[in-house]
């Protein structure tokens, strides 16, 4: 079986089991009896439930080399490509926020992500972040009484 | 208190929520790839200060309207602007071909009226009924109910059953990150600060459902390089619109049957508003006299799928607000909503809070008949909005969402949770992981964990289990999540000997 044949189950169950061994690790050392009871209780749940995942990854990734159908989704790098740098995008314009606060990165930010989407309008390019600023800025501070990041 | 939930719907707050949300609704579910689901999220935050009923108002006016919208576009541009809407887009879109866009368009409007407000009418009569089995229920209870909303979200909720029930014991524990309230120790912080109150399940629930559809949307990256954008022929919009009284006649069996199988429907936890359709129109085509119509555009489909799409609106709020188990995702949402906002589900919606569950129940009737009546004088202009790209929503919605994480308690930690949650979200759609069962899970742990420990104190050193198995009501519950967990695996199991069947 190559690691690139596997199906995409396989890893999940695998990075589940890893993440569910450092929960129960934690739970054991740093949690009382009473604290850690329904966590682990959990905890042994998930395992199982991840185990089987696993067992099932491993029946699909050989039914495919049978030759057999099998109804599971693939990962595939060039579909999520432009979503993960979008995802980038959103983080600095958070970290912006933080930083700067909600006006200015939001301007910029919405004019900025249409223009990577390429809606190239001029008018809209201006007119939407100026409105939604715009009327989020009225909502939030005069309707709803809110405070601005 | 009739006379208070009179006041509260005559309110100018729950006016403007009723128009806000029938008419922000239909132009939600009227663009494809936004839903309902995603509205609701970002809504709560929004509604955090006004009063609960009017925020559940707008929130009910968008769950309903967000559907009708959906069908808009399943007719128009054969796009069901929400999963609800697939069983109209076929005969929806062969009708619009044929010139009769106008017609279906009308009785869709009519038919998400009905069905809409025939929900609203089982939800006013059928949820106090049941918010009394609510009073068989103690603690130990509590904890089979919450089993048993995983149990039936994770398995019906579509793709495997073992990674619904994964997601469902991930939401748990996400949900136990943060102070033990009995014990006062931390729990799965790793000595990061912002987690020792836990984490917010309101950002949780934004980043999941809206960051998530904004990467989503980001995927048509190539189509927007290339210019492709929705086109919308209003030009096939012409001919009569609103159903004559002999049309309405001829199709009153379908209203009234699709209107029940909805509204039973909804009430099965899991199952939502397409597999109501689905089914509705099922039925409507083994009843109709020319089922060979079915498909190619039949009027009595869209008649049969729209009545029973919003029929199941109404349906899953019922076991929402008696039992706290959510009827589909929107549900789901609905019920990080009503914990915002201090109500608890079960019988004390029909007791302390009483007006307040009223007002809502009959705000979401008047939502209904108020979206029918909108619906016959816009829905020319709400097409008109589809017409809008994606590449401008997109940043929109993440604004939205960055300012709704941050406003519900004032701080930015929330938006670095709405933001790990997202990128989660999203790569849980590429990975078929379903997202529903994390909140709920998340929602229901400090009730699931309550519950648990008070049953182990009530059995006073009797096995839990055994102690369990004494209590009648604790007996129904496991038996129901036996059968929900059983079902799905028992299907499984029947596809793969089909399977060495066909090998065979």
């Amino acid at each position: 079986m190559k690691l690139k044949e596997w199906s995409q189950d396989i890893v999940v169950a695998l990075i589940l089991l890893i993440l569910s061994g450092a929960m129960l690790l934690n739970a054991m050392s740093t949690m009382s009896a009473e604290a850690r009871q329904f966590p682990v209780l959990i905890l042994a749940l998930f395992i199982v439930l991840s185990v089987a995942l696993l067992i099932k990854g491993i029946k699909d990734t050989r039914d495919v080399a049978a030759g057999m159908e099998v109804d599971s989704k693939r990962l595939v790098f060039e579909q999520i490509k432009f979503p993960l740098l979008a995802f980038v995008f959103i983080t600095i314009y958070v970290i912006a926020v933080d930083m700067i606060g909600f006006i200015i990165p939001s301007l910029l930010f919405t004019a900025g992500m249409m223009w990577f989407n390429y809606a190239r309008n001029k008018f809209a390019l201006i007119l939407v972040p100026v409105g939604l600023v715009g009327f989020l800025y009225v909502l939030f501070t005069f309707v709803l009484a809110s405070r601005l990041p | 208190m009739w006379h208070e939930v009179l006041s509260n719907l005559l309110s100018i707050e729950s006016f403007l929520a009723l128009i806000a949300g029938v008419v922000g609704g239909m132009i939600i579910g009227a663009l494809p790839g936004l839903n309902a689901t995603m509205a609701i999220s970002l809504l709560i935050p929004i509604t955090y200060t006004m009063s609960p009923y009017a925020s559940f108002i707008m929130m009910m006016a968008v769950y309903t309207s967000a559907f009708y919208g959906g069908s808009l576009t399943a007719i128009l541009i054969h796009t069901p602007g929400t999963p609800s809407s697939a069983a109209t887009a076929g005969d929806g879109y062969a009708l619009t071909q044929k010139g009769r866009g106008l017609e279906a368009m009308g009785m869709s409007t009519v038919a998400s009226m009905i069905g809409g407000t025939v929900s609203g009418i089982a939800l006013l009569t059928l949820a106090p009924l049941l918010g009394k089995v609510s009073l068989m229920f103690s603690a130990p209870e509590y904890f089979l109910v919450v089993i048993m909303g995983l149990s039936i979200i994770g398995g019906l909720g579509g793709g495997s059953a073992i990674k619904g029930f994964l997601m469902g014991c991930l939401g748990l524990l996400l949900g136990a990150i943060g102070t033990d309230v009995i014990t006062g120790q931390l729990r799965f912080t790793f000595g990061i600060n912002g987690l020792y109150s836990g984490i917010s399940p309101v950002p949780a629930l934004i980043g999941l459902f809206s960051i998530s559809q904004a990467l989503i949307l980001c995927e048509q990256h190539g189509n927007f390089k290339k210019g492709l954008h929705r086109v919308v022929d209003e030009k096939s919009l012409h001919g009569k619109f609103l159903p004559t009284r002999k049309d309405m006649l001829h199709h009153l069996p379908n209203f009234i049957r699709s209107s029940i199988i909805g509204v039973v429907v909804g009430i099965l936890p899991g199952a939502g508003g397409d597999i109501g359709a689905w089914f509705a129109y099922g039925q409507a085509k083994k009843a109709s006299k020319h089922p060979e119509e079915f498909g190619k555009g039949c009027i009595d489909a869209i008649c049969a799928s729209e009545t029973a799409n919003n029929a199941v609106t109404g349906g899953s709020v019922i076991p929402l607000i008696t039992l706290g188990i959510p009827g589909s995702t929107v549900a789901a949402v609905l019920l990080g909503a009503l914990i915002l906002h201090g109500l608890t589900p079960g019988q004390s919606m029909f007791t302390k809070n009483a007006s307040t569950t009223y007002t809502i129940i009959i705000g979401f009737i008047f939502a209904n008949i108020l979206m029918g009546l909108f619906g016959i004088c816009i829905c020319r202009q709400v097409i008109k909005i589809t017409k809008v790209s994606d590449a401008v929503l997109i940043p929109i919605i993440v604004v939205l969402s960055t300012i709704g994480s941050y406003s519900i308690n004032n701080r930015m930690s929330d938006v670095y949770v709405m933001l790990i949650f997202g990128i989660m979200g999203y790569l849980f759609v590429k990975l078929d992981l379903p997202a529903p069962p994390i909140i709920l899970g998340m929602l229901l742990e400090a009730t699931g964990e309550s519950g648990f420990k008070n049953a182990i104190l009530m059995s006073k050193g009797e096995p839990v289990l055994m102690y369990y198995l004494h209590r009648p009501a604790s007996l129904i519950l496991m038996v129901l999540i036996f059968i929900s967990v059983g079902l799905p695996a028992v299907k499984s199991l029947a596809g793969v000997i089909k399977k060495k069947r066909a090998k065979a």
